[in-house]
């Protein structure tokens, strides 16, 4: 999955043309907007079953697309089209070692977070296409409301994916409490030895705020480390 | 503040809550329910043979609900038997930000700081060191490639 390589295969050269395409975090929060609300429109109220089909199999096409696309895009081609590069061009070459760091972190937690809920997608993509057809084959079983909240629930699991990505690629990720959360869990599960304590059991001072420092009367602000 | 990442944040956090926090036990409770209604509605003459209860009648989301309770039954039993997940020193660092008297951007520059003292004060394990590795010289070769274009 990591590989960096560009292979020369005909899957890759095929998946890299598609990930120009579908890569896009705009354009996969297009594409799930608008499948869960018709998958929303069909639970809630009533639609055609010809609106639900023809929305399902353009979202569902679209992120087969995807996946495919994921699974055999070298990473380098999916960062370059994920623009990371793109939030460390302001930076000065000092701060740009620091910042290409925090990127790849972020990154890489990123690709933990996809790879956690792929089984979970692949499955909600079969399930929607074989419960989809059942109920044009057989109307009789009323399938299309489990159909269309299966590929609801696809489309926001897409959409969650679609806005982590388009806030790392804008520098809006890890600046607040909850992303913070994660991004740290997935540091301190991701480590081999880790001791935050000074060893009397209290908050090693480095990761103490700085403002909390300052009014302890600690004059010594930590310029050591930070980045923008 | 960026109205976009307020309201990415906003979604983010709203989609958290649809998820209740693991979205692949809930999309997996999804098929699991789907599964389980497609079932009901195969069998549902031998299912009305059943006089105590009512199986064939269940609704349709009643039977996704089913999956997602069954899916999500370790994050119920985790509320009942375990410590809230976390590590208690993080906790007090990021309640010592949430409680300090920051300005907005001061907050976010200090969960910032926070992330890149972490990494930069845990080893991490050879798989993730060769993983981020990869990816800080994926965005070098990235970057080179687009200048050179």
């Amino acid at each position: 999955m990591y590989d960096d390589e560009d292979s020369d295969g005909l899957l890759s050269a095929l998946a890299r043309l598609l990930a120009r395409v579908v890569g896009h975090a705009e354009v996969a929060m297009i594409v799930a907007g608008v499948s869960t609300l018709v998958s929303g429109a069909q639970i809630f109220g009533e639609t055609s079953k010809w609106l639900v089909a023809a929305a399902g199999l353009v979202a569902l096409a679209y992120w087969a697309l995807t996946l495919f696309s994921n699974r055999f895009t070298s990473l380098s081609i999916r960062i370059s089209i994920l623009g990371a590069q793109m939030a460390l061009k302001t930076l000065s070459a000092a701060g740009r070692t620091g910042a290409a760091r925090e990127v790849a972190i972020s990154i890489s937690y990123l690709e933990s977070v996809k790879k956690r809920t792929l089984r979970a997608k692949i499955g909600l993509l079969l399930c929607s296409v074989l419960l989809l057809s059942t109920s044009f084959a057989f109307p009789g079983l009323e399938l299309l409301d489990a159909a269309a909240t299966s590929s609801g629930v696809l489309g926001l699991l897409f959409l969650r994916d679609a806005l982590l990505e388009y806030r790392i690629r804008n520098g809006f990720f890890g600046t607040s409490r909850s992303e913070a959360k994660d991004l740290v869990e997935y540091l301190v599960s991701n480590s081999e030895d880790i001791d935050f304590t000074d060893g009397s059991g209290k908050l090693r001072r480095a990761l103490e705020p700085e403002k909390q420092r300052q009014h302890l009367g600690d004059g010594r602000t930590a310029q050591d480390g930070a980045i923008a | 503040m960026d109205p976009l990442d307020t309201s990415t944040r906003v979604v983010s956090r709203a989609l958290d809550v649809v998820f209740a926090k693991y979205p692949a036990r809930t999309g997996l409770g999804v098929i699991v329910g789907c599964v389980l209604l497609f079932f009901a509605r195969l069998f549902s003459p031998s299912l009305k043979t059943i006089t105590f209860a009512d199986f064939a009648g269940a609704p349709w989301w009643g039977w996704i609900t089913l999956g997602i309770l069954i899916m999500h039954s370790p994050t119920i039993a985790q509320l009942f038997l375990q410590k809230p997940v976390g590590d208690d020193v993080i906790d007090k660092a990021l309640d010592l930000i949430e409680r300090g008297n920051f300005t907005q951007s001061e907050r976010r520059q200090q969960y910032r700081n926070l992330i890149e003292r972490v990494s930069a004060n845990l080893a991490l394990n050879q798989q993730a060191k060769a993983k981020v590795r990869q990816i800080e010289k994926s965005i070098e070769s990235a970057k080179e490639r687009k200048s050179r274009e």
